[in-house]
């Protein structure tokens, strides 16, 4: 009474599994995935032929694809895992029936030396007319049919054992060709999630590198003073050993002020954060306004700016701070900042693709529940 | 008739035992369910042996109207059907579990059937992404000339078109391999029907050989009532009805069939 049952149970949840597997919204991952490519592709199509022309704006662009593509990835990874998910449980729900023989004994002997007992018998009582004898030759023939007939049942119960026997071999062959040909499947599957795990951290490495070569090409290799790398961002910018322009009001002497390779207003005005087509990198602003003032080649101003914070987020969305310091050489111009609180660091202008466009990148130091980096593009009021 | 309806009866309780089992012991868990009525079949068909064998012996030493010799056939012929009950469990087993597969088998079928298309496109979008890689590299190699440091992410290009050749070498065996999944299926859903038909023909023999051994028991039962008849007619129990032999005898010479 249980190996019965556990074989329907074992059946119930074999249905099952097959039934909750057809369901599964595999197709609908591939059309998602499909999807997400289809957008990457087609976010910027002119990125990489803009990249000696974009200047600045390029960081944002790069930014806007790179997420396109880690969407992508993200959902391939995800296609390829429940892909190979999926061939694993099907080789697992592919177990082996193995169809044992039962044990036929082998009765011929005894079917045989019945016959002949019987049929004995009956030649023996076959001329004897009594009536109780004759019932007596009836029951003994038919005891020997019965043994005759059981004679051709078992040769029928061989014949169809052998037969079970043998296509029960036949299954489990096809059976491990199948087996392996799912391990396969599922293990180049997972292959391929790995490969295009490290394609997609690759193209955000390339587009990391794109944006940074962009900008690299608005500074010039001239500039004296310490590099500053830019945030989150391979110091390209500026090339290796070539230090550039300081800022500090020490370093400047009235006699030998340099003047920026570009007309002071483009980074003189006041600037804003553009409601409509805006560009930033890392945090992104709500609302911002800078005011930059020149005075004898000397430059003051504020800046204000509010930004988005992730939900729950307790911090601080506000940053305000002032800046002082003469305009440099180069087209970067960098000045140290004193924020409200008291919290230092340091602020770049670089004129942006158009006239009216100022991009604008600071760095303060980092305290907890307070914005410390912002890089986005100001537009000219 | 009898017999056929005694039987019928026997494999109806059967399967409602089957029935009644399956909702009862969900906590049974048996890693290959068909080994319990493997045991089953084999001890019943040893215990059916050691009776078969020592009956005409034990039915010799005493005398024809002694209730020991009709309570030996009816051991042995009870053993015997212990024995098909064993054998019918085993193999319906089988037949369930076999049918089963069946079915999961045409799911997969289905499902493999409908995502050979997937495989293919699969191998041909990777090659579009290896040439657009490559696309990408050259047009920055062109604009290399006027800001080298194009040349960094001009390299990752280059790495990731060799990460999409990879890629596409795999979707391609994915794309092979799909079919020969899909052909390896199909036989072994080929395979699985004629394991179930010969399943069930063998469901069929057991139940003929058990009416046989049925039919064979109950004739030496009738047998031993008329040797008791002879020997002793007041003491003789009236003989069952015994069914005709399934097998047709071969009419005596002489007469007409």
């Amino acid at each position: 009474m249980t190996a019965a049952p556990a074989a329907f149970v074992l059946a119930m949840s074999l249905v099952l599994a097959v039934a909750a597997f057809a369901q599964a919204p595999l197709q609908d991952g591939r059309a998602a995935q499909q999807e997400a490519y289809r957008q990457w592709h087609a976010t910027d199509p002119n990125l990489e032929r803009d990249a000696t022309s974009a200047g600045a704006t390029l960081g944002a662009r790069a930014d806007k694809v790179a997420a396109q593509a880690a969407k992508y990835f993200s959902l391939r990874k995800d296609y390829l895992e429940s892909r190979a998910a999926d061939a694993r449980r099907s080789d697992s729900l592919l177990e082996p029936e193995n169809v044992a023989p039962d044990a036929l004994p082998n009765l011929d002997r005894f079917l045989s030396v019945q016959d002949t007992i019987l049929r004995s018998s009956i030649n023996t009582v076959a001329h004897n007319p009594d009536r109780a004898i004759q019932q007596l030759r009836a029951a003994l023939e038919r005891e020997r049919a019965a043994i005759a007939a059981i004679g051709t049942a078992l040769k029928d119960s061989q014949k169809s054992q052998d037969a079970a026997v043998q296509t029960s071999r036949a299954v489990e062959e096809a059976r491990a060709k199948t087996s392996e040909d799912y391990r396969k499947l599922a293990a180049g599957l997972q292959d391929s999630e790995q490969l295009a795990d490290k394609s997609g951290a690759a193209w955000a490495a390339y587009y990391r590198a794109l944006s940074d070569a962009a900008r690299g090409a608005t500074a010039p290799v001239t500039s004296s003073g310490p590099a500053l790398p830019l945030a989150g961002r391979e110091p390209t910018a500026v090339a290796p050993g070539t230090p550039a322009v300081s800022n500090s009001a020490a370093a400047t002497a009235p006699a030998a002020r340099p003047a920026p390779p570009v007309p002071l207003v483009r980074y003189v005005g006041a600037w804003t954060y553009p409601t409509a087509g805006a560009h930033y990198h890392g945090a992104q602003p709500e609302s911002a306004d800078l005011v930059v003032r020149e005075e004898n080649g000397k430059a003051s101003g504020s800046l204000s700016a509010r930004f988005r914070l992730p939900a729950g987020s307790t911090g601080n969305p506000v940053v305000r701070f002032d800046f002082t310091g003469a305009f440099g050489s180069s087209r970067v111009q960098r000045f140290a900042i004193t924020t409200s609180s008291g919290l230092t660091g340091t602020l770049e202008l670089i004129p942006g693709p158009a006239f009216n466009l100022l991009e604008v990148n600071f760095n303060i130091d980092d305290k907890p529940g307070t914005i410390h980096q912002g890089n986005f593009l100001l537009i000219k009021q | 008739m009898v017999l056929d309806l005694r039987w019928r009866f026997r494999l109806g309780a059967i399967a409602a035992a089957f029935a009644m089992g399956g909702i009862l012991s969900a906590q049974d868990p048996s890693p290959n369910s068909l080994e319990v009525p493997q045991r089953r079949v084999s001890q019943r068909t040893s215990e059916w042996n050691v009776l078969a064998a020592s009956l005409e012996q034990r039915v010799a030493r005493v005398l024809p109207c002694d209730s020991q010799a009709r309570a030996a056939i009816e051991e042995v012929s009870r053993a015997s059907e212990a024995r098909t009950i064993a054998l019918t469990s085993y193999w319906t087993t089988a037949s369930i579990q076999s049918k089963t597969q069946i079915d999961a088998l045409r799911g997969f079928m289905a499902r493999e059937e409908g995502r050979a298309g997937d495989w293919a496109a699969d191998a041909s979008e990777a090659r579009v992404d290896v040439d657009f890689a490559a696309e990408q590299a050259a047009s920055l190699a062109a604009s290399a000339p006027q800001l080298p440091a194009l040349a960094n992410p001009q390299k990752d290009l280059e790495a990731i078109a060799e990460e999409y050749r990879s890629l596409e070498k795999q979707a391609q065996e994915r794309a092979t391999g799909g079919g020969r999944l899909l052909d390896d299926l199909r036989e072994l859903l080929k395979t699985s029907q004629a394991r179930q038909s010969a399943i069930d023909e063998r469901l069929k023999t057991v139940g003929a050989e058990g009416q046989r051994w049925s039919a064979y028991y109950a004739a030496r039962q009738a047998r031993a009532q008329v040797e008791c008849a002879l020997v002793n007619p007041g003491a003789a129990v009236p003989p069952t009805a015994v069914p005709p032999p399934a097998i047709p005898r071969p009419a005596p010479q002489g007469k007409k069939p």
